[in-house]
């Protein structure tokens, strides 16, 4: 199943090299943009060029397997009626969709290899500010993920009792790519905005790994983030689990 | 292995709507109960291949998505092989497989090979198992020619050999066939009826079969369920479902070039001139047999040419559905 998440990934050679090349380019394009905005600032909200610029490409490429273009094979399924065939399998519904993300990520390794690589070459990466950062950056961008991965499942589920999916997608898509951090870092948003946004998971996805990174957030914390990382990946298997039973339930299966 | 008692699926649908906003008025419109499924029961014994027979809209895959778990009902109850399958999904995927006619169930844009090797990993089947059940299928349902061409290129045909491999792979003791050989050629259809009965014959399948195709029906089917508007209106042999809705046989007889062929019949016969010059004569096999009528037609007139008419089931099922309509 992992391997067929990553597999349909890869399997398109052209579809590959053609994602290559669009984040070789949002690479190009953020350092180029961020480092227009800052010139002439040595600091904006405390936070000077280098870390910006590093900042908005790494979070770039963590929203890239966060959040993929598709938030799950099950909208497709439901549409098609397939999904019955997911439901006679020895593995749930959504463990068949959580191995296929975790495929899908394995699959956007070297589309962020190539991200990096960028980004490097433009000198727009700063290093971690230590390597127990970066131990502590690792840690809690993989629970991060696994947040985005359970909530995404939980979102397409939608798909059982709508046809029409696109208004809740969309929804969901802007509000977790702007609290996340992705789009802005969260540094620059105004105070008042700050507590809606450290009180949503998508800064925990985004945002935390990125703060340790950057050293913004002492390792001392990391504790802190964890613990809430797990609360939150706890609430949304079990948000998973709710609306799956409930789906699984009343499913009505398209077709004959 | 299979028993289903008072089995129930009711549908709710909204009453159909016309007129201005229609399509937001629906929300509030009043809901209607269907009822697909109604009360239907039977038992399946290992190693029986049943036919599930009925109209379109009879109910058919809706009580199929209730045997496998994939729908839930509205009451009544099923067991297979123990397992109450909606209640069991993981545990009863092991015991089933399920070929959807009108869905595959292998991954579209992917080769039959990563669809079927994916399979062997969700239900852990050993190594060499795939590839002795793999050299298996093979043999009838040819798939090593198409291994590798996605599933999106293939065939009508062998989109459904590859299905039928990917439902089997696992050994399952039920197959579920809902409607497989539709748009087939003769022969993906022939591969498919051999392949079914071959895993009937060596590994005691048993096998629930749906199809509108009187060819699978006659060679694979020794019992018949037939349903109608969500009820079994018949559970028996297949010969006895011919005796009940065709009663009478009948000969045909092309008369000599000079025979006077008012005077051909039989007795507890029938007499029908047919458009085409030959004569029919009805009879019921409780009352007289074919030899009989055919030594009076014979003693009564020259006759070039006869033939007996057996039964078929399609004018069964025609006369059936028939009836359905009224
Ligand atoms: N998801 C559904 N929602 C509402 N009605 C349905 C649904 N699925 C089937 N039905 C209705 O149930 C009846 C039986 O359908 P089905 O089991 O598909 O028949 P068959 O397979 O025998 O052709 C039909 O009247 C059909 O319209
Ligand atoms: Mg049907």
């Amino acid at each position: 199943m992992i391997r067929l998440g990553s597999t349909n990934a890869l399997f398109f050679r052209a579809n590959l090299a053609l994602s290559m090349v669009s984040v070789a380019l949002q690479t190009v394009l953020l350092v180029t943009v961020w480092r227009a905005v800052y010139s002439g600032h040595g600091q904006v909200a405390g936070i000077n060029e280098a870390d910006a610029v590093s900042y908005a490409v790494i979070a770039m490429l963590l929203w890239h397997i966060a959040l993929p273009w598709q938030l799950s094979s099950i909208p497709d399924r439901v549409r098609e009626g397939t999904v019955a065939t997911d439901l006679i399998r020895p593995i749930g519904v959504v463990g068949q969709s959580l191995l296929q993300a975790v495929g899908a990520t394995v699959g956007a390794i070297p589309g962020v290899m190539v991200g990096l690589a960028v980004a490097f070459a433009f000198g727009g990466l700063e290093p971690p500010a230590s390597t127990g950062a970066l131990g502590g950056f690792l840690l809690t961008a993989a629970l991060g993920w696994s947040i985005a991965a359970m909530l995404n499942i939980a979102v397409s589920m939608v798909a059982f009792w709508t046809t029409d999916t696109r208004g809740p997608f969309y929804i969901y898509r802007a509000v977790a790519s702007f609290a996340s951090g992705a789009l802005i870092p969260l540094w620059f948003m105004p105070t008042w905005l700050r507590p809606l946004l450290d009180a949503l998971p998508f800064g925990l996805q985004v945002f935390a790994p990125l703060q340790l990174w950057h050293g913004q957030e002492p390792i001392g914390r990391l504790w802190a983030v964890l613990a809430t990382q797990l609360a939150w990946l706890a609430a949304a298997a079990a948000i998973v689990a709710l609306v799956s039973w409930r789906a699984l339930r009343k499913v009505v299966i398209n077709g004959g | 292995m299979i028993e289903v008692v008072e089995l129930v699926k009711e549908f709710r649908k909204p009453q159909p709507t016309t007129g201005r906003l229609a399509g937001v008025r629906q929300l509030w419109a009043p809901r209607r109960t269907v009822r697909a499924v109604d009360q239907v029961g039977f038992a399946v014994e290992r190693g029986e291949i049943v036919g599930y027979l009925g109209a379109n809209g009879a109910g058919k895959s809706t009580t199929i998505k209730m045997l496998t778990g994939i729908v839930v009902p509205t009451s009544g109850t099923v067991t297979v092989n123990g397992l109450v399958p909606w209640a069991n999904r993981k545990k009863h995927a092991y015991n089933i497989g399920v070929v959807f006619g009108q869905k595959t169930q292998l991954w579209f844009d992917l080769p039959l090979r990563v669809s079927l090797e994916t399979i062997r990993d969700l239900y852990r089947i050993g190594a060499a198992d795939y590839v002795s059940r793999i050299d298996e299928f093979d043999e009838v349902l040819q798939i090593k020619d198409f291994m590798d061409t996605p599933i999106r290129s293939l065939s009508l045909g062998q989109r459904m050999r590859g299905d039928l491999a990917g439902a089997m792979l696992h050994r399952p003791q039920v197959l579920y066939l809902d409607e497989p050989t539709v748009g087939l050629d003769v022969v993906a259809k022939q591969a498919l009826r051999d392949f079914i009965a071959e895993q009937n014959r060596v590994h005691s399948t048993t096998v629930m079969i749906t199809t509108h195709d009187m060819d699978d029906i006659e060679q694979l089917c020794r019992r018949i369920v037939l349903i109608d508007r969500g009820r079994v209106v018949y559970d028996g042999d297949l010969s006895s479902l011919k005796r009940r809705y065709l009663p009478f046989r009948e000969v045909v007889i092309t008369p000599g070039a000079n025979a006077d062929t008012a005077y051909i019949g039989a007795k507890h016969a029938d007499r029908l001139e047919n458009a085409d010059g030959t004569i029919s004569l009805r009879f019921d096999p409780e009352r007289t047999s074919a030899a009989a009528v055919i030594a009076q037609a014979a003693s009564t007139a020259d006759i070039a040419d006869l033939h007996v008419n057996e039964p078929k089931l399609e004018d069964v099922v025609r006369l059936i559905y028939a009836e359905a309509e009224r």
